[in-house]
């Protein structure tokens, strides 16, 4: 990846964060342009808070269609679903 | 607004990682698809999640013999050769089918469609101007002599000197 980025810059880089349970959720690494933490491992004010620093997130899998509303209310940047119809405006 | 990114495609109405579940996520408005690139004995790039292909192809039925080796043992053509979308009828893994979201017409079109090689995939997010995120595997460890930037008879170059932009979901331990 670090190759990928040094020779393609217009590419963006995410990080998935939590994909296994031991994984620590870490939003800090600069090499990564938007971080894609489990949303099982996040909460609610948690992304709030990283939005409010300017951190790019697009939370994976977020599927029932209340927590997709919530996401979209403040203000996500974007969000990995299984149900894309039910994100659909 | 959100950018919606449709997990391995329309996943819930499609079979996931398929050319039919991408242009199913996009026609209901989908902003991006996501899937995973995956790589062949010989060194091809094609689309897969899980090691064992099993959930997903019939390769159970195809190579019984050789179940559940990772597809980093098989060929392109040994996974061309597989039937990649008739388990989503059987299984209907996220229930749609039961609900009457997926229509007969559109089942059918499911049956024997292709695993998808990572050309098809840009070649297709090309056609509908669109974008997708791709997911790499872990698996096998990476190899000294591939090229992660031009890797070996892959379109990744057209695709670069396209002006669309790729969107790369890294795992952390793949560092190329």
């Amino acid at each position: 990846m670090k190759t990928l980025k040094q020779r393609r810059s217009d590419f963006e880089v995410h990080a998935i964060l939590g994909l296994f349970p031991e994984d620590p959720i870490d939003f800090d690494d600069p090499f990564f342009d938007t971080f894609n933490p489990r949303i099982t491992r996040v909460t609610i004010e948690q992304i709030e808070a990283q939005l409010a620093l300017g951190t790019k997130l697009n939370p994976y899998t977020v599927n029932d269609q209340e927590t997709i509303s919530r996401l979209v209310e403040i203000g996500i940047n974007g969000l990995i679903t299984d149900f894309p119809q039910r994100g659909a405006r | 607004m959100a950018t919606i990114i449709a997990h391995r495609g329309a996943r819930s109405l499609a079979p996931e990682n398929t050319l039919v579940a991408a242009r199913k996520a996009f026609a209901v408005g989908a902003d991006m698809w996501e899937t995973d690139v995956a790589v062949t004995a010989d060194d091809q790039l094609f689309l897969m999640h899980d090691d064992a292909m099993m959930r997903t192809t019939d390769i159970a039925e195809m190579f019984p013999d050789r179940v559940p080796a990772p597809f980093s043992t098989y060929t392109l053509s040994e996974i061309r050769s597989l039937d990649a979308g008739s388990w989503f009828e059987r299984d209907d893994p996220f229930g749609q089918i039961a609900v009457g979201s997926v229509s007969r017409s559109e089942l059918e079109s499911f049956h024997g469609v292709k695993v998808p090689t990572l050309r098809e995939a840009f070649e297709l997010t090309l056609e509908l101007d669109w974008f997708v995120n791709l997911e790499l595997k872990a698996q096998p460890a990476p190899k000294d002599s591939f090229d992660v930037v031009n890797p070996p008879s892959s379109p990744w170059q057209k695709m670069w000197g396209s002006g669309l932009t790729i969107f790369s979901s890294p795992q952390l331990s793949m560092t190329g």
